[in-house]
């Protein structure tokens, strides 16, 4: 389902001299994203392009003294900045932008000197002894081209997403942190509340992300008969949308009708998602209705409709495989787009679990996959992160049931007497997040000393009251 | 039901309880300016007492004043029964408080946040320092300001608790949200006793 225009003739490239850890990720690249950019051959000799690790000393030293002089163009890795005639340096670590956007410049490069990039006799056509510097360079005028290095925070790509509007380019808002580690990204969200440094004054920067009606906030303080009336409502009629309301069923009897055809929408989600984690990259899901763009390296999701709305579910439902679903990785601008959409709409960004919950439990709605079995005794490998997911009845309870015993669907809901419909979504929900374990033998068991008396469930159960606000 | 006194050492000790009252304590922990306070403040019924002092150390280039000696705020459930919050100092030179502070209670919150150099390093730290604790009770890891710092990502925190052993809820949070810090809680009771009942 990748799109891919630019479907050009393939560069024949040689991974001898790429290095062990460059070969792992080159030989992944090319059997995905680049398998229709870049090819594989045996040698060098074959090779349209001279692909070599400069930091690797022999490497370095074959191309100085052999690879150089054939004229071949070269693709250059190296961690530090490499400048050398009809060779365009790579940083390391390698991203697939990188690498997409060098093949673009030496097909485009190839194409102007005549050469097919992909033929074999491409050596030929650069044989050493032909190749005078002067009559290669006039086929292959030096390209010098570098690629910065990208920066060890995360970028989207080439460009970098400051994702939302820069606050003050002069005034960068760290100055009350240490500095950031390496990796990490920051991100401003604009929100001006979190600036605030009264951390006195809370509950008023929750942006529709962080889960539920809005009516739920507690900075709105509606007359109290129609907020509890009118807000029970809105969560009755939410949870019907997110769990569905199909009565228990027996154990033993047909499953046929908890059973949902996955959902077009939610496995073009997930495809989008594991592209976008394997690259690295942004990438985008192009719907008819809705474009959704995909930040793995923030975590995010930016999507223009309201997920908390029912035209969320509209969308879902209208999704069909002859309609959209393609998605491709970022191009330059449309990280720039994304960056004055996000500008203006920065509320469209969501958690990318929070994402991924809400769309599983739309499109199931108390359903199951058929990937997954409520008769089969699984375990919870790791809780979701609940405080910023949308809530349903009982979620809590599941999880922790769930996370201390290994069990099936139905003894958990039995278990609990709760709905199996709930159940049935916290499963297909937290199986989306990657935090079902389908063999409880690998879960980590807790290592735990005795404790001298039994949990005092009756005090518990008054301060969970307490605090579910009871 | 019969009266469940969890620890004699303190049913009846400094904050004034006497024997008939079910008293029990929840820790709060976690580097400096992670939200401790903060949090016992979110949740607590009464005025929280704390211990801020100017910071004179590393601790002021992340906020003008911190924790000492403890933070306190209590949940107050009837007459007779209590739930103590206690805030840990952060600074690591008061490290001699935190089993006084342990001892007795049913679970811990870890506050991590996220805008540290190495929160990696801090979420080790810390379950290391109360690896004894953590394994008679219960852990739950918060982890804070990951609004402005989204990486590490929550998925990071659940790897490298599993690096280390340990199983712990992780929930995203903001320290100033009442509704935050109380579904932290309340994952820690239902993992102490699952199928509690919300009496």
């Amino acid at each position: 389902m990748i799109e891919n225009s630019k479907q050009n003739n393939p560069l024949n490239v040689c991974l001898d001299d790429a290095g062990t850890h460059n070969k792992a990720i080159l030989d992944f690249f090319f059997a995905k994203l680049g398998q229709n950019v870049f090819r594989c051959v045996d040698s060098q000799e074959k090779a349209s392009v001279v692909l070599i690790d400069y930091d690797f000393p022999p490497a370095r030293q074959k191309y100085e003294e052999e690879y150089q002089q054939w004229g071949k163009p070269a693709l250059v890795l190296s961690i530090s900045e490499v400048s050398l005639e009809n060779a365009i340096w790579l940083a390391k670590p390698l991203t697939s932008r990188s690498l997409l956007d060098a093949a673009e410049t030496l097909q485009k490069q190839l194409a102007n000197s005549g050469v097919e990039p992909n033929a074999d006799e491409t050596a030929e056509l650069y044989p050493p002894t032909d190749l005078g510097l002067t009559e290669s360079n006039q086929l292959h005028p030096p390209v010098q081209t570098t690629r910065q290095r990208p920066p060890e925070i995360a970028s989207l790509g080439a460009a970098a997403i400051p994702l939302v509007k820069k606050v003050d380019e002069d005034s960068p808002d760290l100055a009350d942190d240490e500095p950031l580690n390496d990796t990490a990204v920051t991100v401003e969200v604009e929100k001006e509340e979190d600036k605030q440094p009264d951390l006195s004054t809370n509950l008023d920067t929750e942006t529709h992300e962080n889960k539920q009606t809005s009516a739920e906030t507690k900075d709105i303080e509606p007359t109290p008969e129609i907020s509890e009336e009118a807000s029970k409502s809105i969560n009755e009629s939410r949870t019907i949308m997110l769990c569905g309301d199909k009565p228990d069923i027996a154990a033993n009897s047909d499953l046929k009708d908890f059973y949902t055809d996955d959902s077009f929408f939610l496995s073009s989600l997930k495809d989008a998602i594991r592209l976008a984690r394997q690259c690295q990259q942004g990438v985008l899901l192009n719907f008819p209705k809705a474009r959704i763009y995909v930040l793995p390296e923030i975590h995010r999701v930016f999507c223009g409709i309201n997920i908390y709305e029912d035209e969320f579910l509209d969308l879902i439902k209208s999704c069909t495989i002859s309609e959209g679903g393609k998605m491709h990785i970022l191009s330059t601008q449309e990280i720039h787009e994304l960056n004055d959409m996000i500008s203006q709409q920065a509320s469209a960004l969501y958690d990318m679990e929070a994402f991924v919950w809400t769309s599983t439990l739309l499109s199931a709605q108390g359903g199951l996959p058929r990937t997954l079995d409520p008769k089969k005794v699984v375990g919870l490998k790791h809780w979701p992160s609940l405080t910023r997911l949308e809530n349903f009845p009982h979620a809590m309870p599941i999880a922790a049931q769930w996370s201390s015993t290994s069990m099936n669907a139905f003894d958990v809901a039995k278990s609990l007497n709760i709905p199996q419909r709930y159940v049935f979504s916290f499963y297909n929900a937290t199986n989306s997040l990657g935090l079902i374990e389908q063999d409880p033998e690998k879960l980590i068991t807790k290592k735990s000393v005795p404790r001298s008396k039994d949990a005092p469930r009756g005090l518990f159960s008054r301060l969970l009251k307490r605090l579910v606000g009871g | 039901m019969p009266h469940e006194v969890y620890s004699h050492a303190y049913s009846n000790d400094w904050w004034g309880g006497d024997m008939s009252t079910e008293n029990r304590k929840i820790i709060f922990t976690g580097p400096v300016g992670a939200g401790k306070t903060t949090a016992i403040r979110s949740i607590s019924d009464i005025e929280i007492v704390t211990t801020d002092e100017q910071a004179s150390d590393m601790a002021k280039a992340r906020k003008p004043a911190t924790t000492v000696a403890m933070d306190y705020g209590m949940i107050k459930l009837s007459e007779n029964e209590r739930v103590h919050l206690y805030g840990t100092p952060g600074q690591e030179r008061f490290n001699f408080m935190w089993d006084i502070l342990t001892e007795g209670g049913i679970g811990l919150v870890l506050l991590i946040d996220n805008s540290r150099k190495d929160p990696q390093q801090d979420l080790k730290f810390y379950t290391q320092a109360f690896k004894k604790f953590i394994e008679a009770q219960q852990l739950v890891v918060g982890i804070t300001r990951m609004d402005t710092h989204r990486v590490p990502n929550v998925n990071d925190y659940r790897q490298w608790l599993d690096q280390l052993k340990i199983k712990a809820p992780v929930f995203e949070i903001d320290a100033r949200k009442r509704d935050d810090v109380s579904l932290l809680i309340q994952a820690m009771l239902m993992s102490l006793a699952p199928g509690a009942e919300i009496l």
